[in-house]
């Protein structure tokens, strides 16, 4: 009895298939592609052509539609819940690209246009991306490198890691690490709730940097000849610094305090409640 | 954004346009990240304002929408379906209750120390002028989250028990921040630092929900 029912089973079971095409697209359009669960890996080439592969179930079915400003990537299921697809993607590399799902992971390598890439679990990778860039993971950590624009990076569960990025940078996750390397930035905002905040780059003259968390230690990074006005506030932490600073004013017992390095400037404010707030040299 | 096309997002969302309107739109939807947005954002103050028609609260947030946009107060139908048509501006003073909180958190800056649930009955309670903005402010605060928990938890069984599980665990560890911000701000009511501290993790917190109600909308 055993054996024609598993006979039956098998015979019901979808089965795997590959989609594989190549369609012509316009270089300058946005790339849209929403999907449940899987995997969605971007890469680039210098063709006006945009090859799908996709690992799917026979079952379901890839609809890809291309407009003058757009090319969506859909997939349809006749039947059934649906599973999860694996796409690898090549576009041109000054596409615009959006993609949105809930259980994915997404990894995007060299496009030059805007990305917007957001996910409910999973872990979003980005290298490139220009102009506008946001992404974020519910419950996943976020890495991105060689941003050129505005950075909005954000995750709930996950850590941040940004690296090589050139513009204003926005970021916020609850309970995971914020960590910057090789930032070029007047302008830079990011927070945390439980985690640590790294920061290794530039400081403006005219820039603006403020960083916050709840818990955890922040290590900064003041390159030499930095100038900036630089506040710090903690309730329970405490602050430390490799080089010295003259305190211009303290508040709140000692636990609040401004001082100025160089000739002022540039706009620091370090908050952190419960933690240890370290200035360090490069 | 398009001045043709924003005006009728909420007409498309009810449903109450011509077939080639409706086509024409969905192509520029495809076309205008910010009609697309805003779309989002109509649909989750038109999920909103179908929960408050479901269950109402003792507080119905309409109440204070109303209020803001200067109009009359629309009628509450049980059964019917509550029609939801916003411009813009309007959406935008929808939001209003939740950004309230984010307006440097004005209840925490304005009333130092100030500790529990405000309710009307302790506006008056509150001394000088800013006191009814504190407390409108923190009604809001917790008429928002009252709300998007409300959406959250109708969906709930629509969410990964996963994702329940981290945004629980996460708003779990913002109420603890925002409980020792509190402790801290009391025994330091002068301290700025903190105020804004316990407004920025306030804030925190409807973000988050917002954030898990968003979800729970797209996922249903």
């Amino acid at each position: 009895m055993l054996i024609p029912l598993m006979a039956a089973a098998v015979l019901s079971a979808p089965l795997a298939q590959q989609t594989d095409t190549v369609v012509p697209v316009n270089a300058e359009a946005r790339l849209e592609i929403s999907a449940m669960g899987g995997e969605v890996i971007v890469r680039t080439w210098d063709r006006s052509e945009m090859r799908v592969v996709a690992d799917h179930s026979s079952r379901e079915r890839i609809e890809i539609s291309t407009g003058a400003s757009y090319v969506k990537i859909r997939s349809r299921r006749e039947r059934g819940i649906s599973h999860a697809i694996d796409y690898e993607i090549t576009i041109p590399a000054t596409m615009d690209v959006e993609i949105g799902g809930t259980f994915l992971d997404i990894d995007i390598e060299g496009v030059r246009g805007e990305v917007t890439a957001h996910t409910v679990q999973g872990e979003l990778r980005l290298v490139g991306g220009s102009r506008f860039v946001s992404l974020h993971s519910t419950q996943g950590d976020v890495e991105c490198e060689g941003v050129r624009g505005r950075l909005d990076i954000g995750s709930v569960n996950g850590s941040l890691n940004i690296r090589d990025v050139e513009g204003e940078i926005v970021g916020e996750t609850v309970n995971g690490n914020l960590i910057m390397r090789g930032v070029r930035s007047g302008a830079v905002e990011v927070s945390t709730m439980n985690g640590e905040i790294v920061y290794e780059g530039t400081i403006e003259n005219d820039g603006r940097y403020a960083f916050a968390n709840h818990n955890g230690d922040m290590m900064i990074t003041i390159p030499s000849g930095a100038n900036a006005n630089v506040s710090v506030s903690t309730f329970s932490g405490g602050f430390e610094s490799d080089f010295p600073v003259t305190l211009t004013e303290t508040r709140s017992g000692g636990k609040r305090f401004n001082f100025t390095l160089g000739n002022g400037g540039a706009r620091i404010e370090l908050e952190s409640f419960g933690g240890t707030i370290q200035l360090r040299r490069p | 954004m398009s001045d043709t096309w924003t005006g009728r997002l909420s007409e498309y969302l009810d449903e109450e346009l011509s077939v080639p309107e409706q086509r024409a739109l969905e192509e520029h939807l495809d076309e205008c990240v910010a009609c697309r947005k805003a779309l989002e954002e109509l649909r989750l103050v038109a999920d909103r304002a179908a929960a408050l028609q479901d269950s109402p609260p003792a507080e119905d947030l309409w109440t204070g929408i109303a209020h803001r946009m200067n109009t009359a107060q629309p009628e509450h139908r049980r059964g019917a379906r509550r029609r939801v048509s916003f411009s813009l501006p309007q959406l935008a003073a929808a939001g209003l209750a939740l950004m309230l909180i984010g307006a440097g958190g004005a209840w925490v800056a304005l009333s130092p120390g100030t500790q529990g649930t405000a309710v009307v009955a302790e506006r008056s309670a509150l001394p000088g002028e800013g006191s009814a903005a504190v407390a409108v402010a923190r009604l809001d605060y917790d008429d928002a989250v009252a709300q998007l928990q409300g959406i959250i938890e109708e969906r709930r069984a629509e969410l990964d028990s996963v994702t329940v599980r981290v945004i629980e665990e996460n708003l779990a560890a913002i109420d603890r921040a925002i409980d020792e911000a509190r402790d801290a701000l009391a025994a330091d009511p002068a301290n700025g630092y903190l105020s804004q501290h316990l407004a920025a993790t306030m804030r925190r917190k409807v973000d988050l929900l917002r954030r898990a109600a968003t979800t729970a909308s797209a996922t249903s």
